[in-house]
């Protein structure tokens, strides 16, 4: 079961400072869901997960949140779809 | 992102959460632009807005004097303000970093944050670099940063400090923990680029004004609403604010 990150929560912290702070306690491969509402954090937890070398493994979007499935970097796990373009449901 | 905005009494308050603000921030434009209300003003503010409505208190420009400092810091946390503001201008690397330690450990045993301020402008006031604030927040185990401007003459944070210069220092302290914060005579005309930038807070007051006046208007309700719309239409993707730039990694099919 992945961990969560809520990062639809109006709360002075973002989703980034947050999955810092998560995946630090976390062994390579472990997987965090994070829930974000808007567009600049969706892209800027995409642009994170590749600086850190962590991946997107899936991505989904319900209404109008987006959720991002990521594996901490040192994981075997590959995109479930490449290019990571998503779907919406 | 939340949307704070700088009052100087609770009326304004009152007016500010109307309009949709999630932080009012406590100032006193009479000291140096951005510098410290009274506390019985800031008490009337958190009495009207309990906790988790959001009261952040400015201590503006500190002095270089880390027993004062700490003491104001000290007495916001008392008051109950969620954060406090700590900026810095004609000062050091080290006593500013000196002062903010000693403000850390002042707030021992209250859930009041810490915030280390520097401003875009300082250079015009022999000032520290503004870059600075992000070393100088981890250093002193400050809970978030702030980016402010002190010229109020038409110029805002966008004259002193780019676009990709700004990224960089927001994503380094969410990277370290930290919620970011940027201000400075910001207008409607900058949200695109505020956006894309995406800190955690976005602080306005002129821009939220009769008139667009900081300090001869009041902030009005709906001037903070017809903001806060505008900002939700800019982070929900209803207006494409990555329209004009380089296209992000990957795009939403809808």
């Amino acid at each position: 079961m992945a961990l969560t990150v809520d990062g639809t929560l109006l709360t002075c912290k973002g989703a980034i400072a947050r999955l810092e702070a998560t995946f630090a306690d976390l062994p390579s491969g472990s997987l965090a869901r994070v829930l974000v509402n808007d567009v600049p954090n969706r892209i800027d937890v995409r642009a994170w997960a590749d600086r850190k070398g962590h991946r997107i493994v899936n991505e989904q979007r319900r209404g109008d949140v987006f959720e991002l499935l990521i594996a901490k970097g040192g994981s075997r796990a590959e995109p479930l779809v490449p290019g990571a373009v998503i779907s919406q449901r | 992102m939340m949307l704070m905005v700088s009052v100087q009494n609770l009326e304004e308050a009152r007016e500010a959460a109307a309009g949709g603000a999630e932080i009012v921030d406590v100032k006193n434009l009479r000291e140096m632009v951005v510098g410290s209300n009274f506390p019985p003003v800031i008490r009337e503010v958190r009495n009207a807005f309990p906790k988790p409505m959001h009261v952040s208190v400015t201590l503006g420009v500190v002095p270089n004097q880390a027993g004062t400092v700490s003491m104001a810091v000290y007495g916001a946390a008392a008051l109950g303000a969620t954060s406090v503001k700590v900026g810095f201008v004609e000062s050091d690397y080290d006593t500013a970093l000196r002062i903010l330690r000693e403000s850390r450990r002042a707030l021992e045993g209250f859930d009041t944050k810490l915030i280390a301020a520097t401003f875009a402008d300082s250079h015009l006031y022999r000032g520290i670099d503004p870059t600075l604030v992000v070393k100088l927040a981890k250093e002193s185990r400050s809970d978030g940063m702030l980016i402010d401007t002190l010229v109020k003459d038409g110029r805002n944070l966008f004259d002193f400090l780019g676009e990709s210069q700004l990224k960089e220092l927001v994503l380094e302290a969410k990277e370290a923990g930290m919620s970011t914060a940027l201000s400075g005579a910001l207008k409607i005309a900058n949200l695109h680029t505020l956006v894309r930038i995406n800190p955690d807070i976005v602080g306005v007051r002129g821009a939220v004004c009769a008139r667009g006046d900081r300090e001869g208007g009041n902030v009005v309700a709906s001037a903070v609403a017809a903001l806060r719309e505008e900002l939700r239409q800019r982070l929900t993707g209803k207006i494409d604010v990555f329209a004009e730039t380089e296209a992000p990694a990957a795009r939403v099919v809808s």
